[in-house]
Formats: structure tokens, sequence, C-alpha cells
């Protein structure tokens, strides 16, 4: 069992917690994340890119010039995609890609992304997270006071069951900061974070689900 | 460890052999295609049993036999294979497959008679060869043939004591009813005496038992549904 200590809003340690070794003390499989994680970033993809064929190319119904005597390549239309202003040929097209990875694999691989975490020491455990103004100011606070390296560029991950408008409001404004639910959280919300925040009430939910 | 550390499953990515980037590279000039002729062209006919556009043999000659649709195959295991069983008194399709001697657990099993069997075992299969019985008994082992049925027609075993229950009654309604009659029957033979002739009750017998029979029938199907 890999204990955590439990940090206040205010950045004091107030207890210690052991995180189920099925979970945060996996023999992670890098491979597998990989592919799940392409998996993810494919379905972002929105594949809607589109190009005209030489038939929906407006015009060219007209024979430019006849088919004999004339010298020239023999021509049928002035949208061949061998002519300027013609068509494309195999141009991209709006189409409906999803891969698909079985539940098994993507639950190994948040498992050992998590467990990765845990092993850099990247992974937070908050107490009870609320403000009670829907400052951002007040939320970068917090993140100083818990030990989080709050610098540029740095991204986090934090995990609540349900958010309070105010944290909301708070972090709307922060680029830096994603806000989830356990119930969603995927190995490539893990693998982009650089600090993994999780509030003490997420914790049973996300050994439930996994 | 973040995104740009990840690397691809091995096997997964391969590198593309670069064709006609000159002679040094192994494969410049003709680009692995050899020399002139249809082969050397894109979109080249070559597939197994191709025989450069003359009509290939297997088109020539007459399509002949078929394949069974219900034919029983059985997965085969030899009695010598059955030797490494050392620590396994029973021998079941479980045990074979854990053993990795079968692939299925499911499908059927026979036993064949190569080899000598240095055990006394008793196996559990679907089929044995005439040897293969003989030697296993001859050891003191058994073999034990398993009636297998199929998996979909599994019937639910509630259902299969309800019908017995209902089949049950019947026949315990059809005895009692049956005996009523034939007191009826005599009954009447007592009261209206010798008078009347011995043919018409038989009659009556018949047709009443036909009747009850039909009867027990439809009250076992409505209580099935």
């Amino acid at each position: 069992m890999s204990e955590v200590d439990v940090y206040d809003m205010e950045g004091k340690i107030v207890k210690k917690i052991e995180l189920k070794d099925s979970i945060f003390n996996f023999q992670p499989n890098l491979q597998l994340v990989s592919e799940v994680v392409n998996m993810y970033l494919a379905n972002i993809k929105i594949h809607t890119a589109s190009t005209k064929t030489k038939g929906e190319i407006r015009g060219g119904g007209k024979k430019p010039w006849r088919q004999k005597g004339t010298g020239r390549a023999r021509a049928a239309s002035i949208r061949s995609p061998l002519f300027r202003g013609g068509g494309v040929t195999f141009g991209p097209r709006p189409k409906k890609v999803v891969c698909h990875i079985p539940k098994k694999k993507r639950g190994i691989a948040l498992k050992s992304t998590l467990s990765l975490k845990l092993q850099e020491g990247k992974i937070r455990v908050v107490e009870g997270i609320n403000l009670e103004e829907g400052k951002s100011k007040n939320f970068n606070e917090i993140l100083n006071k818990i030990q989080v390296d709050n610098d540029k560029g740095k991204k986090m991950m934090v995990i609540i069951n349900s958010p309070s408008e105010t944290v909301i409001k708070a972090t709307s404004n922060l680029k830096k900061i994603r806000i989830k639910n356990p119930l969603i959280l995927n190995a490539l919300d893990v693998m982009s974070c650089d600090w993994l925040i999780l509030e003490l009430n997420s914790l049973p939910l996300l050994e439930k689900r996994v | 460890m973040k995104l740009h550390n990840l690397l691809p499953p091995y096997g997964e990515k391969h590198k593309v052999k670069r064709l006609g980037r000159g002679n040094s590279s192994g494969s410049g000039n003709y680009s692995g295609r050899g020399m002139k002729g249809q082969g050397s062209r894109k979109g080249r006919v070559n597939y197994l049993g191709f025989e450069g556009g003359q009509m290939p043999l297997y088109r020539r000659l007459p399509k002949r036999g078929f394949t069974p649709l219900n034919k029983e195959r059985y997965q085969e295991v030899n009695l010598c294979s059955l030797n490494s069983l050392k620590d396994e008194k029973e021998i079941t399709p479980e045990i074979l497959r854990k053993k990795g001697l079968i692939k299925k657990v499911d499908e059927k099993i026979k036993i064949l008679g190569k080899g000598t069997l240095e055990l006394t075992l008793v196996v559990k299969a679907h089929k044995f060869s005439r040897r293969a019985k003989e030697e296993i008994v001859k050891k003191g082992g058994k073999a034990i043939e398993i009636v297998s049925y199929k998996s979909k027609l599994k019937v639910n075993k509630e259902e299969v004591e309800r019908n017995k229950v209902t089949v049950k009654e019947s026949l315990a309604e059809k005895e009692q009813k049956t005996k009523e009659k034939t007191k009826e029957v005599k009954t009447a033979k007592v009261t209206k005496g010798k008078e009347k002739t011995e043919i018409k009750p038989k009659i009556i017998k018949k047709k009443k038992s036909l009747k009850s029979k039909d009867k027990a029938k439809t009250k076992g199907k409505k209580k099935d549904k």
C-alpha cells in the first residue's frame, strides 16, 4: 500500500491516506497506454476537410474543342482535374472515423497512468476544494499552498465530484487547469497533465470504476 | 512521463522502403522490379495459381465433392500423450485444456489408441477408440463417455420440474376419472339389471376415456404457458 498525505486548503497536512494497490501501484504497460492514448487523440479529429470533384464543380458541360483534327490533346470538360480551376482527384472528403478499444484495455491504461503519476510523486490529494469567491487569484493561491509547482506552462487536472459554482468560475479563465469528474477520467487526461489534483471525495468513485 | 515520451507498441511502425533513390541504396535503378515486361509495370497480375493468362489448372478441371454441414468433429487426444498427466486421477476436458492437449473445452473429444498407456486413469471423454478403451480398462482405469448436449439447447431446470409436476397431475387425474367411470358403469349395470347387453357400456367407456385424455393435455399446456 502506498501512503499519501492529504492536504488542507491552507496547505497543512491533515492526515494520511492509503491508496489502493490495484489502481495506484499497478505494473504500468506503456505500449498499451500509447495505444489507448492514440485512440483518444484519433477520436478528437473531426475529418471535415472537403474538396470538390470534377462533377461537383460548376460549369464544364460543353466540350472545349472537337475530338479530332486540332492537334491538341483530347478534352471533354473544362473542369477536368488536368485543367486549371478543375476538380480535385482523390481529395479529402468528410467522413466518420471512430476508433474503438475494449473497456478492459482502457481500464488497464488508466490504472498504469495513475500509478506512473504516483511514482513520479505528481499526485496531490486535497480535502474539500471550495472557494467563497469566484476569483482565479484565490485558486492560484491554493495551488501555491499545496506545493504544486505552479510555473508557466504547467498543466493541472483537478478531479472533483461536483464542483461548486465559485470553483468553476475561478478556474474558467485559467488555461492550465481542467476540472473533471472522476467517472469520466481517462488515460489521455492523466498523461497530458503535469499534476493530478484529487479531491478526497473523488477517490472512492475512482476506485469503484477501475 | 508525458505524451511525447510514449513510444508506439513494438512492431506497429515499419520503416518504408524508399525505392529508386540511387544505386547505393540497394534498390535504385530498377526499384526491385527486374527488367521490362508485364511484371515490371504497375497493375501486374500475380496471384496463386496464375499461369500467365492461360486458363489455370484450378479452373480447367470440373468442381468435385462437398463439405457436409453437420459433420461430427472431434478433438483428438492419443493415449501416449496422457502419460504426462501423472498427478491427475480423473481426466476431464478442463484438465486436458489446462495441460494444452486440446484447444477448446466446449467441443467434443475423442481418445485414440496411439502409443501405450502407463498409468491407471479415469478418463472422461465423448468418444473412445476401441483400442484406447481396452488399454485404459487393462490398466485398471475407467473410460467414461460424456453424453453431450448442445450448450444452446440448455433447458431451464425450473421449467423441467414444472413440466414434471403437470405430467404427474394429469396422470393422477386420468386415473381418478377412469376409476369413477368404471364405478358409474358398474352401478349402472347393477341398477338396470341384466336386461341390457354388455356391449353398450364398453363403447361409452372408451369414448369417455378419450375425452379425459384430451382434457389432460389441454390443461398441461395451459399451465406451461
